[in-house]
């Protein structure tokens, strides 16, 4: 509190410490001032609003610079709908608080702020005013229907509109229509609780009302949303009465009243009762749940479970459609590693048979260096390789052979065809004419010097060794068992035919031709040539290949006929030409 | 019993946001802060003859 001359602030004391002016009156007025804005501001409270603005214009009126009860005015009137009143009051707020020497703080300010920048509440401020105006306008022309839907329209826009409110109540009660009335009214009684013209309104609806319960149900008459027990005493008897018949339905049926509660609901515990809303908000969510769950759900769950088989089936199919690509892949790689390893085996075979054979070529050449360079006559050990080269035949020996054997092969039977032939002739021979002969022996040896016998150039003991080899067959016949005559013998009489018709028929002239022909009287005398069957054939054989040998053998009598020197033949000539009529040769005497 | 026409006379048209500016104009300010001060002035000239005006 400040003096009013000269601004200084006041102390307990009813004078001004700084000018020292009177100040107990002026207190006085500030005092009364600030005691009605605290009624004011308690009845706003408790939405005494009527009372609130009454306290509040009269602590203005003790001093209009009470700012708190203007601020409080003007908010109790933006409250009621009456916004050109509150602007009023907030503007004159801001005036006065800019145009002290004490300046503080003000909501006004605020209020004005938040109502002028709102450009949206502004515009339907001014146009629930003019529609408001327009429906009391036609109110006046007792044009009561348009009023009625200005003013319903003003409601729409501004619900706190009290006046508003009030007037359309006042429209429905000329019409009649008290359960409308009543129900605005009591709008206007949350609005404003103690608003002496709403309360008459109600009043005088209530006992409409009341006129009319034969045969209607009365409403229930609801207090007030804010309503306390301080204000309730203040309501004046229509809500009283209101109160006592609060939650109570009472119709009469035929000759029965029938009197019941409001809403049904079971009695709650201790005065508790679960309001109805609840229950509806329990089943709604029970039953929205449901339906989620059986309507929504199910068909979520299939389609999501269909998709994820579909990607199930995909990713099957790319599998199995990779595995086979892996097994042909994997067949195509093992036959590539078998075709590979056979032609690597192959290759290794064919290098190895390739190797083996180029190292049987070299050494078989080396030999044939050795042998060409080599005097085998000379050879301390010729008979060793006379008993070697005997196991060989001149007519099949280079057969499948390679070259490089067949070279050397021609140069060792052109080294050994003389000694071999010399050899084992003699041998034979010399078996023959021994005291006891064995002739097997001289089978033998006579036979592998046949096969040496140069048909071309054949030698002083050719027909001798026919006569020996035809007797010494004969002999080995006649002297061997009936099982070896049958086996191992069987062919001998042949071959003995053979070599002693040789000797009579080529060389009948020969000394040794007599002995053959006696010879051969004994075979046809004591051999069994008809069941020989193999004999036919080397007859003919013996015969073929004999023929060569004949002439060459008659020419060579020709020439050195008697010479009975047990020279080696040294008119070998044609060592290659030579081993074809040997082996022919050979072979008639072998069969 | 309500009587339409004379509850009726009670409403006035509302002032629009318009007439703000002269509502404010033609608001009385006074209050008896003013009355007092006027009546202690309206004393003290009487008593001295030369009153000063000292408004707070």
């Amino acid at each position: 509190m400040y003096c009013y001359k000269c601004g200084c602030e006041l102390t307990d004391s009813d004078t001004c410490p700084n000018c020292g002016a009177d100040v107990r009156q002026y207190k006085q007025i500030i005092y009364t001032s600030n005691y009605l804005y605290n009624q004011g501001l308690e009845k706003a409270g408790v939405r005494d609003l009527s009372g609130a603005i009454l306290c509040l214009k009269q602590a203005l009126v003790y001093n209009k610079d009470n700012l708190d009860a203007r601020n409080l005015l003007g908010l109790v009137y933006f409250e009621i709908g009456e916004t050109v009143a509150a602007i009023s009051e907030w503007v004159i707020s801001k005036n006065l608080n800019d145009s002290r020497l004490h300046i503080r703080h003000n909501l006004a300010e605020s209020y004005l702020n938040q109502v002028q920048n709102d450009r949206q509440v502004m515009e339907n401020i001014s146009s629930s005013i003019q529609r408001y105006n327009h429906a009391l306008e036609c109110c006046y022309s007792d044009n009561l229907d348009v009023a009625m839907l200005q003013l319903r329209k003003v409601i729409s826009v501004n619900p706190h509109y009290l006046r508003a409110r009030q007037l359309l109540s006042l429209l429905l009660i000329e019409q009649q229509d008290w359960r409308k009335a009543e129900r605005e009214l009591q709008k206007c009684l949350r609005l404003d609780i103690n608003n002496t013209d709403t309360l008459r309104y109600l009043k005088e609806v209530e006992q409409r009302l009341q006129q009319s319960q034969e045969g209607e149900p009365l409403r229930k008459r609801t207090a007030p949303a804010k309503e306390t027990k301080k204000s309730s005493g203040k309501r004046g008897s229509a809500g009283a009465k209101a109160q006592q018949q609060a939650g109570v339905i009472k119709y009469k049926a035929d000759n029965e009243t029938i009197i019941q509660p409001v809403g049904g609901g079971m009695p709650g515990i201790d005065g508790f009762r679960i309001p109805g809303w609840v229950y509806g908000l329990v089943i709604g969510v029970i039953a929205g749940a449901a339906a989620v769950a059986f309507l929504v759900m199910p068909s979520r769950v299939q389609s999501v479970r269909s998709a994820a088989a579909e990607q199930v089936r995909t990713l099957s199919e790319q599998v199995g459609t990779q595995q086979d690509q892996i097994d042909s892949l994997q067949s195509q790689l093992g036959t590539a590693a078998s075709t590979e390893s056979t032609e690597a085996t192959t290759e290794s075979t064919e290098e190895s048979t390739e190797s083996a054979a180029d190292v049987q070529d070299a050494l078989l050449a080396s030999a044939n260096q050795w042998v060409a360079v080599t005097d085998l006559s000379d050879s301390a050990d010729t008979k060793a390789l006379t008993d070697s080269f005997s196991a060989l035949d001149p007519s099949t020996a280079k057969d499948g052979q390679s070259t490089a054997f067949g070279t050397l092969y021609d140069s060792l039977y052109a080294k050994l065809q003389s000694p071999m032939l010399e050899r084992f002739a003699w041998d034979g021979i010399n078996e023959y004419e021994s005291d006891k002969p064995d002739y097997e022996t001289v089978v033998t040896d006579l036979e592998i010097a046949n096969r040496f016998e140069d048909t071309n150039n054949l030698s002083m003991t050719y027909v001798e060794r026919l006569w020996y080899l035809g007797d010494s067959y004969y002999r080995v016949y006649m002297a061997a068992s009936d099982e070896d005559k049958a086996g191992a013998y069987a062919d001998y009489l042949t071959r003995a035919r053979t070599c002693l018709e040789t000797v009579t028929t080529n060389y009948a002239d020969s000394e040794y031709a007599s002995k053959c022909e006696s010879r051969l009287l004994d075979i046809a005398t004591n051999a069994n040539l008809t069941t020989d069957s193999s004999s036919a054939a080397s007859t003919a054989a013996a015969a073929g290949s004999a023929s060569p040998a004949s002439s060459a053998a008659s020419s060579a009598s020709s020439t050195s006929q008697g010479s009975s020197t047990a020279g080696s033949s040294q008119t070998q000539t044609g060592g290659t030409a030579a081993p074809a009529a040997a082996a022919n040769a050979d072979a008639a005497a072998g069969q | 019993m309500i009587n339409f026409d004379e509850e009726l006379r009670k409403f006035h048209p509302s002032l629009e946001v318009e007439d703000v500016e002269d509502a404010i104009y033609n608001q009385d300010m006074q209050d008896m802060v003013d009355v007092m001060l006027r009546v202690t002035k309206e004393g003290m000239s009487g008593a001295e003859g030369s009153p000063a005006k000292e408004k707070n």
